[in-house]
């Protein structure tokens, strides 16, 4: 009733004057005009860039000669496996996975892991989380005990940010149960500073992602809840068995949105963070969110919010100068697919599908619907085209959840791959690493490459321990575990191990690693966008470790660049702060740069 | 001659040269009535085994009922066993494959479908709901069965709606445009096929066509959310200020979800309404055979299962009714009045039940009711001039009469009350010719029959 009332006064006022201005409408904004101008002003004469494709690739293959994405979890000495507690209950967030996080604890320079545990559901004491630190020779060692992380809760998402600008990252657990904030000590170490800090969710809290939305340096926490669920509820499937809930028969519930105040002068331990759910404007929807993503999506500068609902329409949530949000989703083509219908949106991407400078969203969803590419056809404006990018038919059978958008093979094209799992019961597959209970549920993951004109499934040609394996897959985190210059990730499993893939795809180019550091505040820039231009051809990139489905990426912003052997420059549009654009000086590829705020030149904005 | 026999003899002692031998032809032709036998067997043969297995009976489907709901089980048994009683019937396997589909035992409802349309290649249900399952997972497959179907019914629009999105979905966009054009033709006021339409226009980025395809389904569903938040978004994409309208504002705000197109024959299938079927069978039947107890379960059983349905109420309180159990069956449907206000039936029922406890003026205010909802029902109508009548209210139970006989006019109860009031009030003619219309339309009962003498014997009594 308190929402539905909410629901009922929503300021119909503002979506009127904002469709009036013309705001919704993509040349309004300087900074859209800038961002878009500048990589041809700078190169000036330049001609117009290359049409989609150009950078094409061919294996010449029908089958890969050599295991291309290897599962390296026990040469690696992971022995995560997740726990779902007493099945008797069919208790839905067991079916729903949880996440993980690929992030440096210690800053040792290589990538530690968080692997968000389920356990029993209801029960006191510590849940299934395990920390692991990446040591010598690529091993991981399970840490959790000596870092102070055990927490109660049936443990769901991650993300992760330094939200004190004290130079280490932290993180933010979602759970069905209170979800928890846990600061680093700056050695690996951490302490449970939920409710010092102000956050209070008892709702079942799924994706969450930092970012700065009021530009103010610090990071602000955005949680999508998902439904109103209740340990008794008793579901079943088609012909009468019991089987897990699915969210069409509960209610939805509120996102919330945290404003991080800093360190007051009075307290200088830890940040503090105030709910501004209702004056933000979130609350005036209740949705069933599993996905999130932050990102400033109608190029004004400011940053918004993607919510994929499950079962019903995504919201955009579009931030506006006043730091109210309004729900742009469904005129800006990104709440249905293009049949106009509600999906079930898990996981989500944004990346320049198609290299034209616009970055598109990916969302992934149940069997029998398909997985969407949202793709931009002007700034903020965004359209179905799944069908014409040949990603449509391939993801029929299968329930996608965790998605990572990388340039797996360096041929200067974003490619995708797709953690997969049921959530009502199907057929049993032939092959399967799974027990009998979960054997229904168990399906192939996938792999698509992008060759620039559309994507292929790569799964029929096998030769990949990644679409081998039958389980019940969930999250799917990227990062350069080996720091060889490439994209590795992992995908965790309901009841069944965390794995680790190497990435070992033959490569067809060059690359860079990209870290956007801003010194004043000690971290990663997150939220920033990252151009990087090669010759004629500008490639686009956020800094949004945020993102799939549960999980936390890698802070690293990499980029395949075909056969260009060298880059010519990189502008970084930082989050925070006045509005700024500096450019880097170019380079040879194949390395790893950090370019850090104040050493490149201002192209434009207000500097700080 | 003698010269020759020792030629030929020793020529066919020899064996002669494969390809000159004059005596080959000869041999065969005497071997090839046996040939001729062996190959008419071997065809007959083939024959047979063609036809065999063109018309055998696949297996029936069983999928495993043990863990499934009880009614559900019982329900899918019962369909099973008509298939196994009558193997050549295309509605028991398509009625099967309903249930079974109902319940998502997918492959095993499109065995069912399949042989249906074996059996019966003329109807059309059993092809589309095959497609209908296949099409969110094998598109190809699903539109062979779209495009059987289409030839069998070519006037049912959401058929040519669906073929169009499996096709859109295969990218197949010009064939997509053709088939919603026919969705458009075969059904001309729902706005689907005008958005189908639009939404080809903009992926073809023609925003200008998309809107006014657009205006045309608003034209037609002035309140449809999709049409009013596609022709907003279409505006705005062709660079024109939408114009928000109150209606835009609240179809863009609502979240509700998008309507489809109304599509009888797959609702028919929707899980709960199957069951719902099965359950009022069993009930009804229960019914009939007198069994009001077992009757009355169902009923209730039925309430729980879909509670939006008036009808179980309304049949549950006559078998109160029936039981000698009048309270149970005034408070059955006082609720179902109070659930469903708008619906006729509910108040119709309810005025007998009312009578039936002496309430007279509270029945006739349900009847008024009754038919100020549906005016032309006629039984409400009758009722409503019996209470009349009842009041003394002359004029209003003649004009109920002939509203009833207006609305249906083959109810000879109404005939024959119209014959009597008309009767009371010295119209002799008029009633004679009222109660032989009751008479001609049952002529099996005594009753009209006998007021029809009585009518006729007074206005004799009552010439000049």
């Amino acid at each position: 009733m308190q929402w539905a009332a909410i629901h009922a006064h929503v300021n119909l006022d503002l979506l009127q004057s904002l469709v009036a201005s013309q705001r919704i409408s993509p040349l309004s904004s300087q900074m859209h005009l800038l961002r878009y101008l500048i990589p041809f002003l700078v190169l000036a004469g330049c001609a117009s860039k290359l049409p989609p494709g150009n950078a094409t690739k061919s294996t010449g293959t029908d089958s890969y000669q050599q295991p291309c994405l290897v599962d390296i979890t026990k040469l690696s000495s992971l022995d995560f496996v997740h726990d779902p507690g007493d099945l008797d209950g069919f208790s839905m967030p067991q079916i729903m996975g949880s996440g993980a996080a690929f992030f440096d604890i210690d800053g040792d320079q290589d990538l530690d892991l968080l692997l968000i545990g389920g356990k029993q559901l209801g029960a006191n004491g510590s849940g299934g989380d395990r920390l692991y630190r990446q040591e010598a020779g690529g091993k991981f060692a399970d840490i959790t005990q000596w870092a102070g992380i055990a927490t109660g809760g049936y443990g769901m998402g991650v993300a992760v940010g330094d939200i004190d600008n004290d130079g280490d990252l932290d993180f933010f657990l979602t759970r069905y149960g209170a979800d928890r904030l846990f600061q680093n000590r700056g050695d690996g170490r951490f302490d449970d500073i939920t409710e010092k800090a102000g956050i209070t969710n008892l709702q079942w809290g799924t994706a969450a992602s930092f970012f700065d939305f009021d530009r103010d340096g610090w990071l602000d926490l955005f949680i999508a809840n998902y439904v109103d669920f209740y340990p008794g509820s008793v579901c079943e499937d088609g012909s009468g068995r019991r089987d897990f809930c699915g969210p069409k028969s509960l209610l939805g519930t509120v996102g919330r949105l945290y404003r991080n105040l800093g360190k007051p002068a009075t307290q200088t331990v830890h940040s503090q963070f105030e709910d501004i759910t209702v004056p933000s404007g979130i609350a005036r929807r209740v949705g069933k969110g599993l996905g999130v993503l932050c990102k400033d999506f109608n190029g004004d500068g400011l940053m918004d919010i993607f919510v994929a609902n499950d079962g019903e329409e995504n919201f955009l949530w579009v931030q506006y100068e006043n730091q109210m949000f309004s729900n742009e989703a469904i005129l800006r083509g990104v709440a249905l697919n293009r049949f106009g219908e509600a999906q079930a949106n898990m996981g989500v991407v944004s990346e320049d599908f198609n290299d034209d400078g616009l970055s598109d969203l990916f969302v992934t969803h149940l069997a029998g619907e398909y997985n969407t590419l949202f793709q931009a056809s002007q700034v903020g404006q965004f359209s179905d085209r799944t069908v014409a990018a040949g990603l449509s038919l391939s993801s029929l059978p299968f329930t996608g959840f965790g998605v990572a958008a990388a340039d797996f093979d360096h041929d200067g094209d974003v490619d995708l791959a797709i953690a997969n799992g049921g959530v009502k019961r199907g057929r049993p597959a032939e092959k399967k690493d799974v027990n009998a209970f979960w054997s229904d549920y168990a399906q192939h993951n996938e792999f698509y490459l992008n060759d620039g004109k559309g994507f292929e499934s790569q799964r029929r040609l096998g030769g990949s321990d990644f679409t081998e394996h039958t389980e019940v897959s969930r999250s799917l985190i990227h990062g350069d575990i080996d720091n060889d210059g490439d994209v590795d990730f992992l995908v965790t499993n309901c009841a069944g191990p965390a794995r680790l893939y190497r990435n070992d795809f033959p490569k067809l180019g060059n690359w860079l690693s990209i870290s956007a550091i801003d010194p004043l505040l000690k971290r990663s820039a997150i939220g920033a966008e990252i151009q990087i231009q090669v010759g004629e051809r500008v490639i686009t990139r956020d800094l949004n470790p945020s993102s799939g489905y549960l999980g936390c990426n890698d802070t690293r912003v990499h980029v395949g660049l075909g056969k260009a052997a060298r880059y010519d420059a990189i502008r970084v549009y930082w989050p925070n702060g006045g509005t700024e654009i500096e450019e880097f000086p170019g380079g040879d590829s194949n390395q790893t740069i950090t370019v850090k705020r104040g050493s490149g030149r201002i192209l434009a904005g207000d500097t700080r | 001659m003698n010269n020759g026999t020792p030629e030929n003899s020793k020529q066919m002692d020899s064996p002669p040269p494969a390809s000159t031998s004059p005596s080959m032809p000869e041999k065969t032709w005497k071997n090839r009535p046996i040939l001729l036998l062996l190959v008419a067997v071997g065809v007959s043969a083939a024959i047979w085994f063609i036809s065999q297995n063109l018309n055998s009976t696949p297996k029936v489907p069983k999928p495993d009922f043990t863990t499934a709901n009880s009614n559900v089980a019982l329900a899918t048994a019962q369909l099973l066993k008509a298939v196994e009683d009558k193997p050549n019937s295309a509605e028991a396997w398509g009625q099967y494959g309903e249930i079974l589909m109902a319940h998502e035992w997918n492959s095993e409802a499109l065995i069912c479908f399949d042989q249906a349309a074996k059996l019966n290649p003329k109807e059309m249900r059993w092809p589309y709901l095959a497609a209908i399952l296949l099409d969110r997972q094998e598109p190809i497959l699903a539109l062979d069965k779209y495009d059987i179907a289409k030839e069998l019914d070519s006037g049912y629009a959401p058929l040519w709606m669906r073929r169009g999105n499996t096709l859109l979905g295969l990218n197949r966009t010009d064939e997509a445009e053709a088939s919603f054009k026919k969705a458009l033709e075969a059904d001309k006021n729902q706005p689907f096929p005008l958005i189908a339409l639009a939404r080809i226009a903009g992926i073809r980025e023609n925003w200008k066509m998309a809107t006014e395809l657009l205006e045309q389904a608003k034209s037609v569903a002035p309140k449809n959310r999709e049409v009013l938040v596609e022709l907003t978004r279409s505006r705005m994409l062709l660079g024109v200020n939408p114009m928000l309208g109150q209606a835009e504002q609240s179809a863009i705000l609502s979240g509700q979800r998008y309507d489809t197109m109304p599509d009888e024959i797959y609702s028919a299938i929707n899980e709960q309404e199957v069951a719902a079927r099965f359950a009022a069978m069993q009930a009804d039947s229960a019914a009939a055979k007198g069994d009001l107890q077992a009757a009355a379960e169902g009923y209730v059983a039925l309430i729980k299962q879909r509670p939006e349905m008036v009808r179980p109420r309304l049949n549950l309180a006559s078998v109160f009714l029936q039981s000698g159990q009048a309270p149970l069956a005034l408070t059955t449907l006082k609720e179902a009045v109070q659930l469903f206000p708008e619906d006729a039936r509910a108040h119709y029922a309810y005025s007998y039940a009312l009578e039936g406890s002496q309430q007279f003026e509270a029945a006739r205010r349900e009847r008024e009711e009754a038919v100020r909802l549906k005016p032309d029902f006629a039984e409400a109508h009758f009722a409503l001039a019996i209470s009349a009548e009842r009041d003394g209210d002359v004029d209003q139970a003649i004009q109920s009469y002939r509203l009833a006989i207006q609305s249906d006019i083959r109810l000879a109860r109404a005939h024959l009350g119209l014959g009597l009031t008309l009767q009371k009030l010295g119209k002799l003619e008029q009633a004679v010719e009222a109660i032989d219309a009751a008479v001609k339309l049952s002529p099996g009962d005594p009753v009209p029959k006998r007021y029809l003498d009585k009518a006729k014997e007074l206005l004799e009594k009552n010439r000049p």
